[in-house]
């Protein structure tokens, strides 16, 4: 339970409309996307400004109750898990756009805003947005900031830290700082690029300022249907060989073909033991050279059928496919584990072997979905949750997936971020001394370890402790402090 | 300040290749300032040793690559031991399939750029005197150049780190795969941060294929004015200029020595950059877009291309002697007027400025010859950085002085007023390096 003292104080900074306090009310935010790990916290606010946020901060600051920023709850790390005795921030009311400046490329948003309604607000004069996570019709740019999401396109355009030039920020003692701003190399360290992607543990943005970039001219789009995923993987070492940088480069194995297709009707071949996609943009003098060039490649390369998207309704109906590959995985299997391991492209068919190997050895079957061009896999572990044991097992083989990922010399997350779900598999990635260089950098922002407390690091520690064997603080052990 | 009987006993068991500088040996001296020892270590775990005895001897260190930007910051608070970057030098790993790279600080961009074009890539970055400049010291000072438009700066290239800790401890971040959000993005923190919070002795970076043709507009303009006209229509239009940059008459005369602009015009360059058949088309285009504003505008011969490609990155060259290089940031849609501005207030205060702009960035050089035997030099320089900062923070853009001569540092502050934030800046510069080891006092705010 939370300390019942603090909830008048904080019904006075958001109102009766901005405070849950309800048991029914507050189980809604028992989890986010990753519905695995569920914790109902002690309280929700809903603020409607960053003056809003301070205050709550302000109070939990004093009280030193821990706090978690939450978006749109679209998570697939466990990131915006609640605090059984703490305060869930929700940023949901703060959606705003505040700012519009083409001339400059520029926008400045609140963190509420969905990810999509960036890119609608200035479609009209040829402008977007360019990160574009799966969820981007409900996902909210503060979560993507805290995530640092990338999406299919991030191959040729990169992450929400590339994106993103300026932050409000309130700190975890309440201070309101400005990181960063509209202009670029400003003086000083570069407290956004830390920001973004530190899953709010350095405190809670509640402006931002994002980069637009003009439409391209052209896109075209190819999907190419292959007897395997090696076939495929060719295709795509040799289409970055030929020194294309395509906008994005996705496939799918048999089996998410399968769902896909049943789900949505995107037309993908479903006897094909992959599908290909492969989009490039830009002025259209070049887009429709190469387009030609990467269907040669992918004819070459084994591909039996290649179908290029004539209007832009098709196109969008290819990407629709994949973008809801994780839900249609609802028709071939009642639940399933996603992984987020990066392995080097040119890993990517010893890495698919060993996911088969691990698939048959467990019993368990495993889909596969990924952004091929950056190495990014989302292996989908299938499994039933009445079944006993089943949800351990999908876990023990995503598990050792990631083993695999490491081992391979990539990345146990691509876009999904560590938050609850995959601190404990940190170690195979960071050892002692990087673990503790990144806790200095937490210590610097946040000393009383009040913000987003016990994500991403897979041991908890006090700030000014030293790495080594694990002892108790004296802090904690006089009963001065809490490690949360 | 350290024991200096201490420090050398704790250098010489840590680095075979070390030596004390003689009193009046400037060679490695900061702003004036001359270290007492300078070591040349050869390995990762060699440099971390050398860091290590300095810390313990609590003693100050200097890191230093290819000595090309060592005019950037305020003077050291103290200069015991420089640590040369220069000799751990290795390319770790490159698999050009996966178009990363992962390679040690103290290699030479130019040897680094050499080995990628053997494989038809590069890494996209193109400061002045890749030749001389490392890695490391790039990355430290976030050095760029025109192509940033089209590319980005370092923050878009590193992908992974190591860096030799205040404490002579290795810790890495990231890794050598272009996609990764597992833990905190240390290596944002390290670039741009003067090596006041690590000594970074590793990187890895994702590349780019080497553009297959490149294709570069020239036009002169008349007036600023017309000048910006030009450079939004080519910034708004999709043609995905790789370079925008916007030079005065004093650059366009370093240029084309047999450049006639009129005092007050300018000459803009584009560049493009790819596939053949688009470049062609591109060129045209952007051409087209210049036309309606400009006085003369061309296609650049092709073999002239290169020629022009290097005197832009080596205009706004800091380790020039007897030179003052202000970097100014703003808006992007302000940067002409903000040239033009400069150029005025460089003139009235007496100096004989060169200006260039990535005009697509919002970032202005302004290159002063700096006349040393000039009494007053040093305050009409402090008097002008004043007058431009104040332009460019009235835009919410900040300005940097990236390089003086050390007599004119007393009397000017080369990073401005410290930043929102810096409190948060403060304390890492704390957490990570608390007993004040690197680079003591140079960094923004005397960090």
């Amino acid at each position: 339970m939370i300390e019942r003292h603090i909830i008048p104080e904080l019904r006075r900074i958001v109102g009766d409309v901005g405070l849950l306090t309800a048991p029914e009310q507050l189980r809604t935010y028992e989890s986010d996307g990753l519905t695995s790990y569920r914790v109902v916290p002690g309280v929700v606010v809903l603020p409607a400004s960053t003056e809003q946020v301070q205050g709550i901060v302000r109070v939990c600051h004093r009280e030193r109750v821990p706090f978690v920023a939450r978006g749109s709850g679209t998570g697939l790390s466990g990131g915006a898990l609640p605090h059984a005795k703490g305060v869930l921030i929700s940023l949901a009311r703060m959606n705003k756009i505040l700012s519009v400046d083409l001339p400059n490329q520029r926008i400045v948003v609140e963190p509420g805003v969905i990810n999509a309604h960036v890119t609608q607000r200035v479609a009209t004069q040829n402008y977007y947005y360019a990160p574009d996570p799966s969820s981007q019709s409900v996902c909210s740019i503060g979560g993507n900031v805290a995530e640092n999401s990338g999406g299919a396109h991030c191959l040729k355009y990169g992450f929400t830290v590339n994106h993103v030039l300026g932050l409000t920020v309130v700190m975890p003692d309440g201070e309101i700082v400005h990181l960063g701003g509209a202009t670029l190399d400003q003086p000083g360290y570069d407290l956004p690029g830390v920001f973004v992607g530190s899953e709010g543990t350095l405190g809670v943005a509640t402006e931002i300022t994002l980069r637009l970039i003009r439409k391209p001219e052209a896109v075209q789009m190819i999907m190419a249907a292959f007897h395997s995923t090696d076939h495929a993987g060719g295709a795509v070492s040799e289409i970055i060989a030929a020194g294309m940088l395509p906008a994005a480069i996705e496939m799918m194995d048999h089996l998410s073909i399968q769902a896909v297709e049943q789900a949505t009707h995107a037309g993908y071949p479903t006897s094909a033991g992959a599908a290909l996609l492969v989009e490039l943009d830009g002025p259209t003098a070049e887009v429709d050279a190469l387009i030609d060039r990467a269907e040669e490649i992918c004819e070459r390369n084994g591909a039996w059928q290649v179908r290029r998207a004539a209007t832009a309704d098709e196109r969008l109906l290819m990407w629709k496919g994949r973008k809801a590959a994780f839900a249609a995985m609802g028709r071939i299997s009642p639940d399933y584990y996603v992984q987020d391991g990066v392995i080097p492209r040119t890993a990517l068919p010893r890495v698919l072997r060993r996911i088969d190997e691990l698939a048959e050895m467990h019993g368990m079957r495993v889909a596969n979905v990924f952004h091929a061009g950056d190495g990014n896999l989302h292996p989908l572990v299938l499994y039933d949750g009445d079944v006993p044991g089943a949800a351990e097992r999908a876990e023990e083989v995503a598990s050792e997936i990631l083993t695999a990922c490491v081992d391979a010399g990539g990345s146990i997350t691509g876009e999904h971020g560590v938050g609850e779900d995959k601190k404990k598999h940190m170690p195979k990635m960071f050892n002692e001394a990087d673990l503790d260089t990144m806790n200095r950098l937490r210590c610097a922002f946040d000393p009383n370890l009040l913000s987003n407390p016990g994500k991403v690091f897979p041991t908890p520690r006090l700030c000014g402790e030293r790495p080594g064997p694990r002892r108790e603080h004296p802090l904690v052990a006089a009963g001065v402090a809490e490690i949360f | 300040m350290s024991d200096v009987m201490t420090l050398e006993r704790e250098v010489a068991a840590a680095v075979d290749d070390w030596r004390a500088l003689p009193p009046e040996d400037d060679a490695y001296a900061v702003d004036g300032i001359r270290p007492r020892l300078a070591c040349a270590p050869t390995s990762v775990d060699e440099l971390a040793d050398a860091v290590s005895a300095a810390h313990r001897a609590g003693a100050s260190v200097i890191p230093r690559g290819g000595g090309t930007r060592m005019a950037l910051g305020l003077p050291p608070r103290a200069a015991d031991l420089v640590v040369r970057t220069e000799r751990v030098d290795s390319i770790v790993e490159y698999e050009p399939a996966d178009l990363t790279v992962t390679v040690q600080a103290g290699i030479r961009l130019a040897v680094l750029q050499e080995r990628l074009r053997t494989e038809g890539q590069m890494l996209a970055l193109d400061p002045s005197a890749a030749d001389r400049a490392t890695i490391g010291g790039l990355i430290a000072t976030n050095a760029s150049g025109p192509l940033r438009l089209g590319y980005g700066t370092v923050r878009d290239l590193v992908i992974g780190t190591r860096v030799v800790n205040a404490d002579g401890v290795v810790s890495k971040a990231g890794g050598r795969v272009v996609k990764n959000v597992a833990g905190y993005d240390l290596n944002k923190l390290y670039i741009g941060s003067l090596g006041t919070v690590g000594i970074v002795v590793e990187l890895s970076f994702k590349l780019h294929p080497l553009p297959q043709a490149q294709g570069m507009v020239v036009a002169t303009f008349s007036s600023v004015e017309d000048a910006a006209a030009a450079i939004g229509e080519v910034v708004r239009s999709p043609l995905n200029a790789a370079a925008v940059e916007l030079l005065d008459s004093g650059a366009a005369a370093v240029v084309r020595r047999d450049a006639t602009l009129p005092e007050q015009g300018c000459l803009l360059v584009v560049a493009a950059l790819g596939f053949e058949a688009a470049v062609h088309r591109q060129v045209r285009d952007i051409r087209a877009l210049c036309r309606a504003a400009s006085d003369a505008e061309a296609v650049l011969d092709p073999e002239r291309v290169d020629a022009l490609w290097a005197v832009l990155r080596e205009l706004p060259d800091p380790s020039a002697p007897d030179t003052a290089l202000l970097k100014v940031a703003v808006p992007s849609a302000r940067s002409a007027a903000t040239l033009s501005r400069l150029r005025a207030q460089a003139t009235e205060a007496g100096f004989r400025p060169v200006l260039l702009a990535h005009a697509g960035s919002g970032v202005v050089y302004l290159r002063l010859d700096y006349p040393s035997r000039d009494a007053d030099a040093a305050g009409h320089l402090a008097d002008l950085v004043n007058r431009a900062r104040a332009h460019a923070r009235d835009q919410g853009g900040s300005l940097v002085v990236e390089a003086c001569p050390a007599a004119a540092k007393p009397g000017l502050d080369v990073w401005g007023p410290p930043p929102d934030g810096f409190s948060v800046m403060r304390a890492l510069k704390q957490q990570l390096d608390p007993k004040g080891t690197l680079n003591p006092g140079r960094y923004v705010g005397g960090l």
